[in-house]
Parts: structure tokens; C-alpha cells; sequence
């Protein structure tokens, strides 16, 4: 399975997740969510969701003066952003317990009427 | 903003990348891809020598998508799509024009009339010529009233239009900027003209034309001698010498009278053709000609060949009594 577009699915919600422990700026959060396992994502991809969850009112900016370069873009969740992320777990939660209901290995098989399993 | 790096391969990706997002605008693009160098920077340091900048194509329409903006578009929609974001960036962050737009933007529903009138204007103008400025027919009636309704909808953003629709609204918009000031005059010059005749006593209130009994309009009249035999070719006069016509403007054909009979639905009234032209609907029977002379009535030409006796409502009606001969 592509996991790709299952990630694309998640990815505000697992955005506003890693930045709901620690303000952080766009590097910084790929690299918190890599590290939480989700190794496929494209950079590009979260510095976009940042910009569209800020647009939505739900995260907060800062700048913070690099020593060694340009000046860093720091993004923190607001209340907002909170509420935005207590709904999306409720949804992931019921969605996830749906899809390991369904996907959960069956310990019998039903049979055909001719006896075959099917 | 942009910022510049120890690495020129960084700052001319960033720009680069920047370059390809230009018909976002520039505040979207600065909001977009700030703080990307030195995102870049630290995930180069990260890397070492395993650091690669991604392709600039790919990497501008990925961040594009993950931010909810339009793809890069290209023909008319897209130059009418570019045009209309820069007009409205100006619009919104110019300090002069800013107030003025957010002023004229309080008058929204007043275009969304205007606009579902021109389109309504526009729609007489293809398929009925010449135009009238308000509708004539239950046709005309509905498509203004559908005319009006759908720009008030799109105008309240009441449908989640595809870009497809977006497109074909905004650059319909464009074609309705461009003919309203044409529209319009023509629209205030046919009702100013109108009320300077009125003034003038050259015009009078329209009044309902035609012949009535009780109420009704009267298509035809059928006169019978004294021995009850219907009579043809026959002129009616009031007492003050106004011929009796039974004509009643009819659009779109104004020279035909038309039959609503059942069985005579193929048919229509016409003058009569023997008398002068514009003189025969007081000359009774009117004759019939099929609906499809319409055209050539309108025209001017000669249907006398296609035109039948109107049918009697009695074949003979009884006779008058005998005159006492002294």
C-alpha cells in the first residue's frame, strides 16, 4: 500500500500533534516527525501544511535570529489549534479502532455450502 | 522574505522556488517561503555530504498542494486567475485603494442585479432580436428571474464551484464588466427617450387593444344576412366612423392574430388581403393561414394563396322575419 496518500490524510493532525509538545520551526518539525516514524514524508509537504494550519488560525508565528544564517520561522499552537487537535484525535481514534476492527486477522474462516472455504 | 545563506546553491533554489510560486503573489509567497533557507541550511548541515536540493518544479507544487493553493494554471483561466489575484493583493494592501475597494465592495448586491440583468439583456440579444429591456413573455419572465438568482448565489459564494466553474464565472465576470457600459446606455437612452415622448404627449399609456366582449377577446366575427347566409368581405364601422378591428398586438409576429382553438391550432388570423395593407382587421371574416406563414406575414409577403375561409360557428343562423311591404 502507498502510504504516500494515507499520509497526506494525517498530516495536520500529526503536525499540530509535534508541535502541541514544543514550539518549533519548519526543519525542526520534519524532522520530530521522521523521527516518530513517519520517514516519507517531503519536506516540502509539512512547510505547506504549516502555512495552511496558520492560515486556518491555528498555529502562531515567530521569527528567531539564527547566529550562523537567516533568521529561523518558529511556529507554535494556539487554543485553536488545541481544539482543532482534540477533535482530530477523537476522529483518528474512532477511525483507527474502525480500520484494526476490520483489518484484525478473522480466527475462523466462514464455509460455502459446498464445503469450500471461501 | 529572503535571506541569503553561505550556500549560493540554497539561496538560488529558494529562489528559484519563489520564482515558480510568483502568480500566487507576493505575500503569499513570502509567507509561503519564509524562513526556507534556513530550513534548507539546517537540514544541509544534518546531512552532509548526502544533502541534495530537490527539483524546484516538484518541490514548489508540493508545497503549493500541502497548502490548500490553486495548482499553476495556464491558458485564459489561468492569465484571468493571475491578473485577478494581483488586482485584489493591490486592492486589498494599497492604502488609498484599500478603503475605497472595501466601500465599493459594500455595494456587492447591487452588481449581483446588474450583472444578472446583463446577463439576461445578453441571452434576448442571442437567441430573440432586438432586445427589450424587460421581458415581454413568461419566458422572458423566467430566464431574467434565473438570471438574477444564479449571480445572487454566486455572488453570496452559496455553491462550491471546481475550478473549472470558478474559472468560467470569473472570466464571465470579465465579458460582464466589459458590455455593461454598453448595455446600460443602451438601456438609459430607450427609457430616457421613452419618457421624453410621454412628456411630449407623443406616447400614451399602452391600453389593452383589440375587441372584447365581456372581458373577452373577440378573434373574429361572423355576420349573416337576412336570410341567416354568412356573408363575407363585409366592413364594420363604429358610430363615430372607427373602423372595428379585432387586432391585438401579438409578439413576437405583431401582424398575425393567433388562433388558440383546439382544433384550429395549426391556423392563424390574418388581415384580410383585400383590403389595403394594415386596414383588413375590420374587414370580416379575417381569413386563416397556417402557422407557418408567420414569417412571411411579418415579411411583408403575399399569403392569399395559403388562406382559407375561417369556419362558421353556424353554417346558417334562422332568418329575420319578412318585411310587411306596404
Amino acid at each position: 500500500m502507498d502510504s504516500t496518500q494515507l499520509l497526506k490524510g494525517v498530516l495536520d493532525v500529526a503536525v499540530l500533534a509535534v508541535i502541541d509538545g514544543e514550539d518549533g520551526y519548519g526543519y525542526d518539525i520534519v524532522r520530530r516527525l521522521r523521527g516518530a516514524g513517519m520517514n516519507d514524508i517531503g519536506d516540502a509537504s509539512v512547510y505547506g501544511t504549516l502555512r495552511r494550519l496558520y492560515a486556518a488560525g491555528a498555529l502562531t508565528t515567530y521569527a528567531v535570529a539564527s547566529e550562523d544564517g537567516p533568521h529561523r520561522k518558529y511556529y507554535g499552537i494556539n487554543d485553536f489549534g488545541r481544539q482543532m487537535l482534540a477533535e482530530q484525535r477523537t476522529t483518528w481514534k474512532a477511525f483507527s479502532d474502525t480500520m484494526n476492527s476490520l483489518l484484525a486477522p478473522r480466527t475462523a474462516h466462514p464455509t460455502t455450502k459446498n464445503g469450500k472455504k471461501s | 522574505m529572503t535571506a541569503t545563506t553561505i550556500r549560493p546553491d540554497i539561496d538560488q533554489f529558494a529562489a528559484n522556488v519563489r520564482s515558480a510560486l510568483k502568480d500566487l503573489g507576493s505575500e503569499e509567497v513570502s509567507e509561503l517561503t519564509e524562513g526556507l533557507e534556513a530550513d534548507l541550511v539546517a537540514q544541509a548541515a544534518e546531512q552532509g555530504d548526502l544533502f541534495e536540493l530537490p527539483d524546484v518544479v516538484e518541490y514548489a507544487s508540493e508545497l503549493r498542494e500541502a497548502a490548500g493553493l490553486p495548482a499553476v494554471s495556464h491558458g485564459l483561466f489561468g492569465l484571468v486567475e493571475r491578473v485577478a489575484r494581483r488586482v485584489n493583493e493591490f486592492m486589498v494592501h494599497n492604502r488609498i485603494v484599500s478603503p475605497l475597494a472595501r466601500f465599493f465592495v459594500s455595494f456587492a448586491p447591487v452588481w449581483w442585479i446588474v450583472r444578472g440583468y446583463l446577463a439576461f439583456y445578453v441571452v434576448q440579444l442571442v437567441f430573440i432580436q432586438p432586445a427589450a429591456i424587460f421581458p415581454t413573455s413568461s419566458v422572458g419572465w423566467l430566464v431574467l428571474a434565473s438570471a438574477l438568482y444564479i449571480s445572487t448565489q454566486l455572488g453570496r459564494r452559496a455553491w462550491n464551484l471546481n475550478r473549472f466553474w470558478s474559472g468560467t464565472v470569473t472570466v464571465l465576470n470579465v465579458f460582464a464588466v466589459i458590455v455593461a457600459p454598453g448595455i446600460i446606455g443602451v438601456v438609459a437612452s430607450v427609457v430616457s427617450e421613452g419618457h421624453q415622448l410621454y412628456n411630449a404627449g407623443a406616447v400614451v399609456p399602452q391600453v389593452e387593444t383589440g375587441l372584447r366582449l365581456n372581458s373577452q377577446q373577440v378573434d373574429n366575427i361572423f355576420v349573416y344576412d337576412e336570410k341567416g347566409n354568412p356573408l363575407t368581405d363585409v366592413q364594420l364601422f363604429t358610430q363615430d366612423g372607427d373602423p372595428i378591428s379585432v387586432k391585438f398586438n401579438t409578439e413576437p409576429f405583431p401582424n398575425v392574430s393567433l388562433v388558440f382553438s383546439d382544433s384550429y391550432s395549426d391556423f392563424m388570423y390574418v388581415e384580410n388581403t383585400r383590403a389595403p395593407r394594415g386596414s383588413g382587421w375590420s374587414v370580416f371574416p379575417l381569413p386563416m393561414v397556417p402557422t407557418s406563414d408567420a414569417w412571411k406575414v411579418e415579411a411583408g409577403e403575399d399569403v392569399t394563396w395559403d388562406a382559407v375561409p375561417a369556419p362558421l360557428p353556424y353554417p346558417t343562423v334562422p332568418a329575420l322575419k319578412e318585411t310587411q311591404s306596404r
